[in-house]
């Protein structure tokens, strides 16, 4: 890497990323667990 | 599946970082940025196309699981849209020296966030069921023309400061080597990622219609 502030582009870059999937899947997961509730 | 895709998107990490060098004509590192702000676009445009697809189906069977396919590529591809614009606007940052510039993808992809704001705006304010399937397919499937037009045709006709990323206008190839593989290795990674996700959220959505009888 040739300078810090290319490395930090490229960590939020990554980080914003993963951030907004994470986000999303966790969104689904909650609903997968509101039916598993809803079904006992 | 997601074992796979999980080491398959680890992988793309190394390869952009540590075994593909940095490109010509970029500041420093930032050509890495295109790893996965490009992969991400495309996965957008992919969403939408899907979304139109699925509610072409609906328009042809009136069947609703196909509505609720082609929602859920909308919500998707909304992300997937909030997510190329920001990490692009991280790009413009280091490669133009500002966040924003007006740059003609940079206005296309804001029209696109509004096109596809206005589908789920939409959808949440029909309450019938019938209804609100019927005019979010019609809106979906006429909103991937000006999707497309915004996405392909404006940035070729108007000056644009983004570089050619894969093909440019001439239909010429302009990545190379580890650069090339690379690139490609993290195209198809996020389109396994965009399907899997997809199929996810169809197959809980299904199971709460089945559930529920009616869509949320």
């Amino acid at each position: 890497m040739n300078s810090f502030s290319d490395l930090l582009a490229l960590a939020l870059v990554n980080g914003l990323i993963w951030a907004g999937i994470f986000i999303y899947l966790w969104r689904l997961s909650a609903k997968v667990k509101r039916l598993e509730r809803e079904k006992e | 599946m997601k074992i796979v895709i999980f080491f398959w998107l680890l992988m793309v990490c190394y390869l952009s970082f540590l075994y593909s060098p940095p490109a010509a004509g970029f500041i420093g590192e930032s050509s890495r940025i295109v790893f996965f702000h490009v992969p991400i676009a495309w996965v957008t445009v992919l969403s939408f196309l899907v979304a139109m697809i699925q509610a072409i189906r609906f328009l042809k069977t009136k069947d609703p699981i196909y509505d609720l396919k082609s929602a859920v590529a909308c919500r998707q591809g909304f992300l997937f849209a909030i997510l190329a614009t920001v990490t692009g606007s991280v790009f413009a940052r280091v490669m133009w020296q500002s966040f924003w510039n007006w740059d003609p993808r940079e206005t296309s992809i804001t029209i696109l966030l509004f096109i596809y704001a206005a589908y789920l705006i939409l959808r949440a304010s029909i309450e019938d069921p019938q209804r609100r399937a019927v005019l979010s397919s019609v809106y979906a499937t006429f909103s991937l023309v000006p999707a497309l037009f915004l996405i392909f045709i404006v940035p070729r006709i108007y000056f644009s400061l983004h570089p050619d990323t894969l093909i440019n206008v001439q239909g010429k190839i302009q990545m190379y080597g580890r650069i090339l593989f690379t690139f490609l290795f993290s195209l198809g990674g996020f389109t396994a990622l965009y399907f899997w996700m997809y199929t996810l959220e169809c197959r809980i959505e299904q199971m709460i219609y089945r559930k529920e009888g009616h869509y949320e």
